[in-house]
């Protein structure tokens, strides 16, 4: 059986794009721009209902990167343009000037989750993928850094799953994919899901390693205990990263919905591919069917038919 | 080169409000008060001209206008190296693309918060309708006595930001294995655009005149593994020719993996890298407040042959970076390179971001910070 859920910032249709534009002129004030906000993202969660998707976001179309809701702290600035990864896009370094510390709520404004009616998930960087995509202006150690930054994460999510019954909570970690960390870390990591399943316990955690091509951290995955693995399988080597994935967890989530390209894939194709992959991985339950990393890169109406392919991808495949 | 230190733009200033349909009679009297003061010629005939319709009625005098206004900007302020704004050119991605055969838009993405750009789609093979960049240079050339350098985007960007659809769809399933198949379908767009479109544009340039023209690729470093693409695709483009070649990359995670693959491309002559963006406003010739530039140790480490264009104005903040702080930046690629003759100074990047008064005054701070270090080194 196929379970489908998308991660990552999902690109602006023309109308919020043009919103957002006439707002930074000061054409529209912020009530009109907070309008289209919310139609936009209702017209998103119609999609994902009308293609049976299984967990539910907003698709973080008020978020400028995957960092920047982070820096409205006081102890967090949001610093010079870096390029994402192998991207043609840029965020802003989080420069770290002070130590961290929760004083007030601030990340829920980033989550429209009262446009969602049920199943409802919310997607973000990990605290690892964060940390190393900082700078470190203040603490002496990663690991004073980690325990600050994560506890202050812990207690944003506390409060938005205090208020909202989430489904799934998914951990978005580039930096797992990208490029080899310490043990320590995904120690850290390990922890930081323990923390989180505590504050969530009926929500799914998945941890999702977007740009997936260096294959020395996938061997600690199934110590972090994250209830659902999510692959980039469009990045790397795809047989490769099947064959060291194999038995590291009981749910995986295929990224097989490549967000590099233009075209649809044709769905036959895809599901030859999960095919291979699920008896490559022994899979015996459930698996899920992601976006291989975030669908921003792509224009918006390809990316709406992406989303299309995948509602048709579980509808054939349920009928075998 | 007279002068030490060169001074030069990167390419962009945003375009022109002349541009703006439906101007009002104060937008009008503006641009013309700002042609009075840059000592356009004919100003009286851009009056007439705006009041009758504008750039919608007459765009090619319009371009020609707004060129003008570039160029006389960039001569007030004192560059050395300059050219036309690349005012003619909507974008420099999007401008090239519709000279060339086998490639549709389909829609915009995002390059940073609000700010997207129009994305292609390589649908056949590439083929140039006609040489694009020939009608500004030759414009520049009657327009001033400065140096002129004409920027160029560069194969591998062209390539790296489009949708590689129609190569991709020939190598899928060939290799067994879907990377690989990535990769070649990437390095046949880029080595065919290198070929037909960037290198049949150059000539032209070079037959008239053209004497340095700036490759530009932002997106030379955007995934390490392709350097190799992107070091042939400018080979491909520039070997055997002659006129002095620069190529512009910026925003890269990571100089260094440019090295030492980029020292194969035998006819290029200087880097131009973005620096500023990345550096402290803190004064000081220290690693610490000059910490923006630590990669210039490894360029001197790296190459011996290649200048250096030195990025000194970050073009993404309306910040005026004070002569002081410009000068200590240049103060510190002297201490770190050791040959004043190797090193250009620039913008990080074209400024096309930025309004115009915001441009020339960072400019014109880099010109006055440029002369006392010069002054200095007397």
């Amino acid at each position: 059986m196929i379970k489908l859920y998308l991660t990552g910032l999902f690109p602006r249709n023309k109308s919020l794009r043009r919103a957002l534009r006439d707002y930074d002129k000061k054409l529209i004030d912020r009530d009109a721009l907070k309008k289209i906000y919310t139609e936009e993202t209702i017209e998103l969660v119609n999609l994902q209902e009308k293609n049976d998707f299984d967990f539910i976001y907003d698709g973080m179309l008020t978020w400028q990167d995957f960092l920047r809701p982070l820096c409205n702290s006081k102890s967090i600035f949001a610093g010079p343009l870096i390029r994402w990864f192998e991207t043609n896009f840029f965020y802003r370094v989080p420069l770290i000037k002070d130590k961290i510390e929760f004083t007030k709520p601030s990340l829920s404004e980033f989550y429209l989750l009262n446009l969602i009616k049920e199943k409802s998930s919310i997607c973000l960087l990990d605290p690892i993928s964060f940390l190393h995509l900082s700078e470190n202006n203040y603490y002496r150690s990663f690991d004073e850094l980690f325990y600050d930054f994560s506890n202050y994460l812990i207690k944003e999510l506390e409060f938005i799953s205090h208020n909202h019954t989430l489904s799934a909570i998914h951990l978005v970690s580039p930096i797992l994919g990208f490029q080899k960390i310490d043990l320590n870390e995904i120690h850290l990591l390990e922890q930081f899901i323990k923390n989180l399943k505590k504050i969530a316990p009926s929500a799914n955690i998945s941890l999702n390693l977007y740009y997936l091509k260096v294959y020395e951290n996938i061997r600690y995955l199934s110590e972090i205990q994250a209830d659902i693995i999510g692959l980039d399988l469009c990045y790397g080597d795809r047989e490769k990263i099947a064959e060291l994935t194999k038995e590291i967890s009981s749910k995986y989530s295929l990224g097989l919905i490549d967000s590099f390209i233009s075209y649809a894939e044709a769905p036959e194709y895809v599901i030859r591919e999960i095919n291979k992959i699920v008896n490559k991985l022994n899979i015996k339950e459930e698996v899920y069917l992601t976006n291989s990393s975030e669908l921003d890169r792509l224009p918006y109406e390809i990316a709406v038919e992406k989303v299309n392919l995948m509602g048709k991808i579980k509808k054939e495949y349920k009928n075998g | 080169m007279d002068e030490i230190l060169p001074t030069q733009e990167i390419g962009s200033l945003s375009r022109h409000l002349m541009f703006k349909e439906n101007l009002s009679n104060s937008d009008i009297k503006s641009i013309i008060e700002q042609g009075i003061s840059l000592e356009v010629p004919n100003i009286e005939l851009l009056e007439k001209l705006l009041l009758e319709g504008g750039y919608r009625k007459y765009p090619e005098e319009i371009e020609k206008f707004a060129s003008l206004f570039a160029i006389k900007l960039f001569e007030k302020v004192g560059l050395d190296i300059i050219f036309n704004g690349e005012q003619p050119r909507k974008e420099m991605y999007h401008y090239p693309l519709q000279f060339i055969e086998g490639f549709r838009f389909v829609g915009e993405v995002r390059v940073f918060d609000n700010q997207y750009f129009p994305k292609g789609e390589v649908i056949a093979e590439p083929k140039l309708k006609i040489p694009y960049h020939l009608n500004e240079f030759l414009f520049v050339k009657e327009n001033t006595k400065k140096k002129i350098k004409i920027p160029i985007t560069g194969a591998y960007t062209l390539a790296d930001w489009s949708f590689n659809t129609f190569y991709q769809k020939k190598w899928i399933s060939k290799l067994g294995d879907y990377y690989k198949e990535k990769y070649e379908a990437k390095r046949e767009l880029a080595i065919e655009l290198a070929k037909k479109i960037i290198r049949e544009n150059l000539k032209a340039l070079i037959e008239n005149g053209a004497e340095i023209i700036q490759i530009d690729e932002p997106a030379a470093t955007t995934v390490p593994e392709e350097i190799p693409i992107f070091v042939e695709s400018l080979n491909e483009s520039i070997k055997g020719l002659n006129a002095k070649f620069h190529c512009h990359i910026c925003y890269s995670r990571d100089y260094s993996i440019l090295f030492p693959n980029i020292l194969e491309v035998k006819n290029l002559k200087q880097l131009a890298l973005e620096f500023s963006n990345r550096d402290s406003i803190e004064l000081g010739v220290d690693e610490k407040s000059r910490r923006g530039f630590s990669f210039l140790k490894k360029f001197k480490q790296f190459s011996s042959s290649l200048e250096i264009g030195i990025g000194v104005v970050d073009v993404h903040t309306d910040f005026i970076e004070p002569v002081e702080l410009i000068r200590d930046r240049i103060l510190y690629a002297l201490k770190v390179l050791k040959d004043e003759k190797t090193i250009y100074v620039n913008p990080d990047c074209g400024l096309r971001t930025r309004n115009w008064d915001v441009a020339k005054n960072k400019l014109t701070n880099m010109v006055k910070a440029v002369k006392e270090v010069r002054i200095s080194l007397k």
